[in-house]
């Protein structure tokens, strides 16, 4: 080893934690973002109505439902688990924000927050599943689908819940924020609920027990960390974004659709995989998992201005999560 | 081995469940059931095991050196104090003299004896009273195994009690004050470092224990 010169030395001790972050992570993010730039060129080029503020905007919206599952499923993936019954969840909170708000009259703001942390409920019982009865993710996780699936149904009678009367609630999503602009809401949502995961990630406790707990879980336990409570939090923590996300979807529709959210978990966790999050635990970022989120509503959209029907639409999406996947693989390979 | 020595070590903090006996410290009984409460009474446990039980193999130093502590030493509020833990990371990388090009070196790229010294570190920086170390010396070149020698007496002259779990009889001879054999699962008998010798050591370690002895 060559001795560095004390200078030198002194640069790289004292980097700031967000550029060795950026570094470490680098490659896998580099990755993604330069397949989200390739596709978003290629579309540009093929169709002359891809690339216009009207488009752009649709391409983020479109993000906004999946965006916020695959935040808080992040967290989870990262921990070497996994969440199936964000999707459903989703609807589940969806049909109580509709039955606080609309059945129940409760003002906006407690009904909103009302569905989130139902969310968080939700998530809850997943962590106390897994971690203190020790379920696998999965097979918890897929029960919670179910039951959420039913709950939703139960609840609402098996009808949509109508926001008509609160068109407020509706603006929470598609009105815009930004005088004159027409920049739906909900994208700034997206982005805020983004820089909290980010910061969760990044600069908590909470973020480097997830990151530890997928590494290595008995380690960190044997660490004199008291992972069973950790998981939990962490569960919870997806739940609340599952909630987010139930507002989010119903304040777009206009109204709580309580059959719906089976599929969106998949592509939740196929937006996390693209972007570079390892399922086995251990590695991932929020800024991946964003860009995963935005090669998915672009492929989509993409796909669409192209009228290529929806069946070949899913067999390219299905191919980008394999190419994810080996990508990954090839990245292992080459640094073990 | 089969002598029940991790068994006991890990009961001791929790990892395992205690089938009976009761764990004191300071006269005082404690009740132990996970590592997270060992490590509040500051009792770290070290395993044999340390690329599957001790380390964070993806992870880089600094994150396996604070690991243990970061709650407690270097938080605010729930955030993490970056600067305060890599500055403490870095200080005892360089006490250790773990050879690493810096702490953000991924800790599977370390040899054997700087990844021991890493483990190490994470429970110097949680300072700990009482600390187990299962095997210290395993698979780590001679060189690695002296300044782990050195860092235990180091330790134990500073105050903290070490437990070394060993079956490296000169290793045993050299380093303890007191020794406990074990053999198939039960304590066979207590030395202190006066009267142990090779012989009388093998001849505890090689004793069926009393249970089967009855029978």
């Amino acid at each position: 080893m060559s001795t560095p010169t004390a200078t030198e030395e002194e640069q790289r001790k004292d980097a700031p934690a967000g550029v060795r972050h950026t570094l470490r992570a680098g490659l896998q993010q580099f990755l993604a973002f330069a397949s989200l730039l390739v596709i978003f060129v290629f579309f540009s080029i093929v169709s002359e109505n891809f690339f216009n503020y009207g488009n752009i905007t649709n391409i983020l919206f479109s993000t906004v439902v999946i965006g916020t599952l695959a935040l808080g499923t992040t967290f989870v993936i990262i921990t070497g688990g996994i969440d199936l019954s964000i999707g459903t969840g989703m609807a589940l909170c969806a049909v109580m924000s509709g039955v606080l708000i609309v059945n129940a009259g409760l003002p906006l703001p407690l009904g909103v927050l009302g569905a989130i942390l139902f969310g968080g409920l939700i998530g809850l019982v997943n962590g106390l599943n897994v971690a203190v009865l020790g379920l696998p993710p999965f097979i918890a996780t897929l029960a919670m689908m179910l039951v959420a699936q039913g709950l939703a149904l139960v609840v609402s009678n098996s009808t949509p819940i109508y926001f008509d009367q609160t068109p407020a609630y509706i603006d929470i999503s598609i009105g815009s924020i930004i005088p004159g602009a027409n920049f739906p809401n909900a994208v700034i949502i997206l982005a805020v609920a983004a820089v909290i995961a980010g910061v969760l990630l990044n600069k908590t406790v909470l973020g480097r027990y997830t990151y530890s707990i997928g590494s290595n879980e008995e380690a960190t336990a044997l660490s004199g960390i008291d992972v069973r409570r950790w998981k939990i939090v962490i569960y919870t923590l997806a739940g609340l974004f599952t909630g987010l996300a139930g507002v989010m979807i119903s304040a777009r529709l206009g109204s709580a659709q309580p059959a719906t959210g089976m599929g969106y978990e998949l592509q939740a966790i196929a937006a996390v995989v693209i972007g570079g999050t390892s399922l086995s635990g251990g590695k991932g970022s929020i800024v991946g998992t964003v860009i995963g989120a935005l090669i998915i509503s672009v492929l989509n959209n993409g796909l669409q201005i192209m009228s290529i029907p929806q069946e070949w639409q899913n067999v390219i999406l299905g191919c980008v999560i394999l190419l994810a996947v080996y990508a990954d693989r090839a990245r292992k390979s080459t640094t073990a | 081995m089969g002598a029940g020595r991790t068994e006991v070590a890990r009961a001791l903090v929790g990892a395992d469940p205690v089938e009976s006996g009761t764990v004191e410290m300071r006269g005082k009984q404690l009740r132990i059931t996970t590592p997270a409460e060992a490590a509040k009474h500051r009792i770290g446990y070290l395993s044999e095991d340390r690329k599957h039980l001790g380390l964070l193999l993806e992870q880089d130093v600094n994150a396996n050196v604070g690991l243990s502590s970061i709650r407690e030493k270097f938080q605010s509020w729930g955030f993490v104090r970056d600067r305060a833990m890599r500055a403490r990371s870095r200080e005892v990388v360089e006490s250790l003299r773990i050879r690493t090009p810096s702490i953000d070196q991924t800790a599977k790229f370390l040899s054997g004896g700087n990844q021991q010294k890493v483990v190490i570190a994470k429970w110097l920086v949680k300072d700990c009273d009482v600390l187990i170390f299962d095997e210290p010396t395993r698979g780590i070149d001679v060189g690695a195994k002296e300044e782990i020698y050195r860092l235990l007496n180091d330790l134990a002259a500073q105050g903290k009690s070490i437990i070394m779990i060993s079956s490296e009889l000169p290793e045993v001879l050299r380093m303890s004050h007191r020794i406990v054999v074990m053999s198939e699962g039960r304590v066979t008998g207590q030395l202190e470092a006066a009267e142990a010798t090779q012989e009388s050591v093998m001849h505890l370690a090689t004793l069926r224990p009393e249970t089967e002895a009855v029978r």
